[in-house]
């Protein structure tokens, strides 16, 4: 069971990639709801495919969408409070500890990042591929370094860090407290 | 002397990114165009929403570049005396130190980093938040340190504001001089 953090929640954005547990993640939205959350999801353009976009959309009463506005057009979701990316790729770790914002989520998770909230990421990535390339290990190096949470426990949650999300929510909360 | 700058003009390579001041850069060019620089529009991809791409080509009378081009095709653009990239954004910054070339503009900026020339002005336009990115002042010094001049003063022009147009122009006229 999910605790509800000693503060009170307010909106958590859920940054989505494109990989297996984008599928699930409506069950993830509507826990962090049943905690108190006002979830709202921001899918990277490559994870739109895996997801139900009208059903988020319907669940979360939020835009879902992984395009830049057009310009001058005003954004249309709350202030966030934390920022939480599931199912985190290879791809947008990388891009994330380099500053590269060429995607809506990323753009989001870097300013969100330097405005100070707390942003916990949870990889997606296979322990005998992708996790053995050099870079990958660099880039949740640094972030840990600059005080971003990383859960990645692949021998836990063998082989691509498939992380319950009730242990996600958890961790969040546990992130939150200290 | 005229055959360095044929027609007694300079050329400036304008690149722009995806940014609000890129709706505005029009004005940069006649400014530049009034002090004797043939302007030639490069966007990222992003970039080409901002702008009116038949207007630019308009007034600068050349290709508005946004694409590379094909193997064998010739360089639609005359050989850069400057480069200067404003509004310059955040990704497009990190990915030119970083070397990650997956657009035009990074890869001219790239190719200009590695030449040593022609002399490259950035001028970064970016959310107060994005700033405090661990990844971009790392970023900036780097650039500073290989000689990019960088023109960024959040503490007198905050964002929204970016450093004003005159200020710039005044950059590149200092740079490259008519001989």
């Amino acid at each position: 069971m999910s605790e509800t953090p000693q503060q009170k929640p307010g909106v958590l954005y859920v940054i989505v990639c494109a990989a297996g547990p984008a599928n699930h993640v409506q069950d993830f939205v509507v826990l962090a709801q049943s905690a108190g959350w006002d979830v709202c999801v921001i899918p990277t353009p490559h994870a739109v495919s895996f997801l139900d976009v009208p059903l988020l959309t319907r669940l979360t009463g939020h835009e879902v969408r992984s395009e830049y506005r057009k310009s001058g057009a005003s954004e249309t979701l709350p202030p966030c409070d934390v920022v939480v990316v599931v199912a985190a790729t290879f791809n947008t770790v990388n891009k994330f500890a380099l500053g590269i914002a060429d995607t809506r989520a990323l753009t989001i998770l870097s300013e969100e990042f330097g405005r100070g909230r707390p942003v916990l990421v949870v990889p997606c990535v296979n322990q005998h591929h992708l996790a053995r390339h050099p870079a990958f290990l660099k880039s949740l190096a640094t972030l840990r370094e600059w005080g971003v949470h990383i859960l990645y426990n692949t021998n836990k949650y063998p082989p691509r860090n498939d992380v319950p999300w009730e242990v996600v929510l958890d961790t969040l909360h546990q992130a939150l407290e200290q | 002397m005229t055959e360095l700058y044929p027609n007694n003009q300079r050329v400036l390579y304008l690149i722009i990114c995806a940014a609000p001041p890129a709706q505005d850069t029009r004005d940069f060019i006649v400014l530049a165009q009034a002090a004797g620089w043939d302007v030639c529009v490069i966007a990222t991809p992003q970039a080409t929403r901002f702008i009116d791409i038949a207007g630019l080509v308009d007034l600068t009378g050349h290709p508005v570049r946004s694409d590379y081009k094909l193997p064998g095709e010739a360089d639609p653009l005359p050989k850069a005396d400057a480069m200067v990239v404003v509004p310059a954004t955040f990704n497009t910054i990190n990915k030119w130190v970083l070397g990650i070339g997956d657009t035009l503009a990074v890869s001219i900026l790239c190719e200009g980093l590695g030449r040593g020339t022609p002399p490259i002005v950035a001028v970064p336009y970016l959310k107060a938040d994005l700033a405090h990115h661990p990844a971009f002042y790392k970023n900036i010094a780097l650039l500073r340190e290989c000689g990019v001049r960088i023109l960024y003063e959040p503490e007198k022009y905050p964002s929204p504001l970016m450093v004003p147009w005159e200020v710039i122009l005044d950059e590149l006229d200092k740079m490259v001089q008519f001989p």
